[in-house]
């Protein structure tokens, strides 16, 4: 076992599969001789060379393109988005090209291709460098999205990324990039987490957080404060955000009758309003309460600290919908 | 399909009515003809029944609300279709079951805008009321709370007993587990339990004591009066009326008046002259106080009580001479007859007790001296005329023997001052002492 960040994690998952898989190549803008905005691909160039480690020039359609054309034709191709706010001007190439591709070719095509890069707030990064925009992606067929919280997560599903045979968009959080710890396997034990399985980080009996990405740490403290409060809240972490785990969701659902969903993107049309209409249409004889959700104001991050403090959800914000729900 | 609880028309002219409450909740059981709602008419309240047999799954229009003759009340679903559902409720994962969500009471919970109340920050609910005890307003019950009472034929006596917990005292999962928990000693009723009969007197009566049900008419009335005496704040001022002329008037004329025009010469017509006279001249004792607004009417349509049965012990009446202010002591004299008559007969249909304005009370016809008469809501005032009785008065400093008659008239004190009552009661007793017979 190895204690590493998550960011380390993710570099790990990377190295391992470049060194077993010969087709699996990286691409994108100073990921080669910067080792990458914030270093995940640190020593790569060096070790992998030019050839797996592409420097792009700053064009998310050219770097899609490529990939989406190399993963076609059979390579594994892993491109990075600098921020993943910038995947919009690719935005054609995810919906229109990769995440089609196999719908066009009746079927005969495959196109394994991960698009990662760090995404979310938090950080004082203001409008272009804090979104996370999985919704946009989420709505569409044919892709994955994934967002891990632990490294050990972020280890194993980048690998399930990679060995997928299908386009999977990676969001890398950059808040927990350094901030969070944790121990991975040995590369020899070629550990995988399988695309599409939540994961249950916390149990409890009195309500169902659903939630990913940076808000699983925020709904976990939370959860901790109410444990001292006697309210037990179970703590679900999809990591895999599409496929959705439902199944996971509805044994917890059964058990509380409660739900609160925690996201960091705008409330409106987020994964959340996917889920909430989910256990509606399905679970609805389940429910003690109000669906409830918690996520950012339907407004960009703004740069200053205390208004992306406002805008984005908190500890406090989980806290309070939790005693709502719970006193219902 | 659901079956709809119609308005139905409960006589010619009437409109509308008004839910008194709900004898069903939502999610019960009815039987055919079983009544599950009351309805008040001006006078009349009435239970009506459900038009088929089922479970009452929509309350469309709650207690206190005014309805149209036609307007939709409430659904019935037939009770298969429940059953149905019931059976169908899949396991873990299962497809979705279509079930009409029911319309939660705290709406507020779901209703605000991010953009104006985010959601996370949202107030909380009223927290749950201290003894835990629901309103008035029925019970709501949630999905999963609905799905334990049906799995565990849960009865509604059972759930009433249950201290829900939730907001507003709603009834939680935690709640009807923690009661399950502790029910194992009562035996579970039969799969489809039967709807309780109509409920009966619970006390036993004792020797020399007999139980009669608070039904019909005497329910109404009770209600009724119930509702007058804690809406309107009553007060009551007498005056003291020589009746001296009328009365010698009426022993000139009373033989002559039944030959010319087949009716008895009695004093009321000439009491309701006098009073609508003078409602002509007070108008807000004519008026009626409804929701924050002040109903004057320029036309009187004067109630008369009619007590029923020899004794009167079949209750009382009240039918309307509509617009008095029109009328003649002659066809006021000839309708209150008539009137009095088919309610006397129980002949008499609901519009010709609805709509009165003013009432007048006669206790005198028994010997009753003074009294102090409620008010039929929601008029403002009614006027009582008591025994005519002789009495030493003085007139001039010279005590003299005069017929005499108290008027006491009861008047809402949230819409009428003393003053305003006192010159009204003036008004007629000047109308009285000094009559002059006007065909």
């Amino acid at each position: 076992m190895r204690e590493v960040t998550l960011l380390e994690a993710i570099r790990a998952a990377l190295w391992e599969e470049m060194e077993r898989d010969p087709s699996v190549f990286l691409i994108g803008e100073d990921i080669g001789r910067l080792g990458g905005a914030f270093g995940v691909t640190h020593g790569f160039l060096e070790h992998f060379g030019p050839d797996r480690v592409v420097d792009a020039p700053i064009s998310e359609t050219a770097i899609i393109g490529v990939a989406v054309g190399a993963a076609a034709m059979g390579k594994r191709p892993i491109a990075e988005m600098q921020f993943m706010d910038f995947i919009s001007c690719g935005f054609d190439q995810v919906v229109n090209v990769a995440a089609t591709y196999r719908y066009r070719s009746g079927g005969t095509v495959s196109l394994p291709l991960v698009i990662r890069g760090p995404s979310g707030g938090y950080v004082g990064g203001s409008l272009y460098h804090s979104q996370q925009f999985e919704a946009w992606f989420f709505h569409v067929p044919g892709l994955k999205v994934v967002q891990p919280a632990f490294p050990d997560d972020a280890y194993g599903l980048m690998k399930a990324a990679i060995r997928d045979n299908n386009p999977v968009l990676f969001f890398e959080h950059k808040y927990l990039y350094r901030r969070i710890k944790g121990t991975i396997p040995q590369a020899s034990d070629d550990f995988i987490v399988p695309l599409g399985e939540a994961r249950i980080r916390r149990t409890g009996n009195h309500l169902t957080i659903v939630t990913y990405g940076a808000l699983v740490h925020f709904a976990l403290e939370a959860a901790q404060q109410l444990e001292a409060e006697g309210i037990s809240a179970e703590v679900i972490d999809l990591r895999t955000i599409k496929p959705l785990d439902m199944e996971t969701i509805a044994n917890s659902v059964r058990k509380t009758s409660k739900v609160l969903i925690a996201y960091e993107a705008p409330l409106t049309g987020g994964v959340g309003a996917e889920i909430a209409a989910r256990i509606a249409e399905n679970m609805f004889e389940w429910l003690d309460a109000p669906i409830m959700r918690v996520a950012a104001k339907d407004s960009f991050v703004p740069f200053a600290e205390p208004l992306e403090k406002f805008v984005l959800p908190s500890v406090d914000d989980i806290l309070l919908t939790a005693r709502q729900l719970t006193r219902y | 399909m659901a079956v709809a609880v119609v308005m139905p028309e409960l006589g010619e002219s009437i409109v509308e009515g008004t839910i008194v409450r709900w004898l069903k909740n939502e999610g019960e059981r009815v039987q055919e003809d079983e009544p599950i709602v009351e309805i008040m008419t001006d006078k009349v309240n009435t239970e009506l029944p459900a038009p088929a047999s089922g479970v009452l799954t929509r309350v469309l229009v709650p207690a206190n609300a005014t309805v149209r003759v036609g307007q939709e009340l409430a659904l019935i679903e037939p009770e298969g279709a429940q059953a149905d559902r019931g059976a169908g409720v899949p396991p873990a994962g299962a497809e979705p079951v279509p079930v009409p969500p029911p319309v939660p009471e705290s709406a507020g919970f779901y209703a605000s805008e991010p953009a104006e109340a985010p959601l996370a920050t949202a107030p909380a609910p009223a927290p749950p009321e201290g003894d835990g005890k629901r309103t008035g307003r029925g019970l709501f019950l949630s999905p999963v709370v609905q799905k334990i009472v049906r799995e565990q034929n849960i009865s509604e006596e059972e759930l009433r007993a249950i201290r829900g917990t939730g907001v507003g005292g709603r009834i939680t999962r935690a709640d009807i587990e923690r009661y399950l928990a502790q029910r194992t000693a009562v035996p579970k009723p039969a799969p489809a339990p039967t709807p309780a009969p109509a409920p009966t007197p619970v006390a036993a009566p004792s020797e020399g004591e007999e139980i009669i049900p608070l039904v019909g008419m005497r329910k109404a009335i009770a209600e009724h009066l119930a509702r007058s005496y804690q809406t309107a704040v009553h007060v009551t001022t007498v005056v003291q009326v020589d009746v001296s002329r009328l009365v010698e008037f009426r022993e000139r004329n009373k033989e002559s008046f039944q030959q010319q025009y087949g009716v008895r010469l009695t004093y009321t017509p000439f009491f309701i002259k006098a009073a609508v006279d003078a409602l002509r001249e007070f108008p807000m004792l004519n008026a009626s106080l409804v929701d924050d607004q002040i109903i004057v009417r320029h036309y009187v349509h004067m109630g008369v009580a009619v007590a029923l049965g020899e004794k009167g012990e079949e209750g009382l009446i009240v039918p309307v001479i509509r617009d008095a202010h029109k009328k003649s002591i002659i066809e006021l004299s000839q309708e209150l007859e008539a009137i009095a008559q088919r309610a006397r007969s129980k002949s008499i249909s609901l519009a010709e007790v609805q709509g009165a304005t003013f009432t007048l009370t006669n206790p005198g016809s028994y010997g009753a001296l003074i009294g102090t008469p409620i008010i039929n809501h929601p008029q403002t005032a009614i006027l009582g005329t008591y025994a005519i009785v002789k009495m030493p008065v003085v007139i001039n400093d010279m005590i003299a023997i005069r017929p005499m008659m108290h008027l006491c008239l009861s008047y809402d004190h949230r819409l009428i001052d003393g003053m305003y009552a006192g010159r009204f009661l003036q008004r007629v007793k000047r109308a009285i002492e000094e009559f002059e017979f006007f065909r």
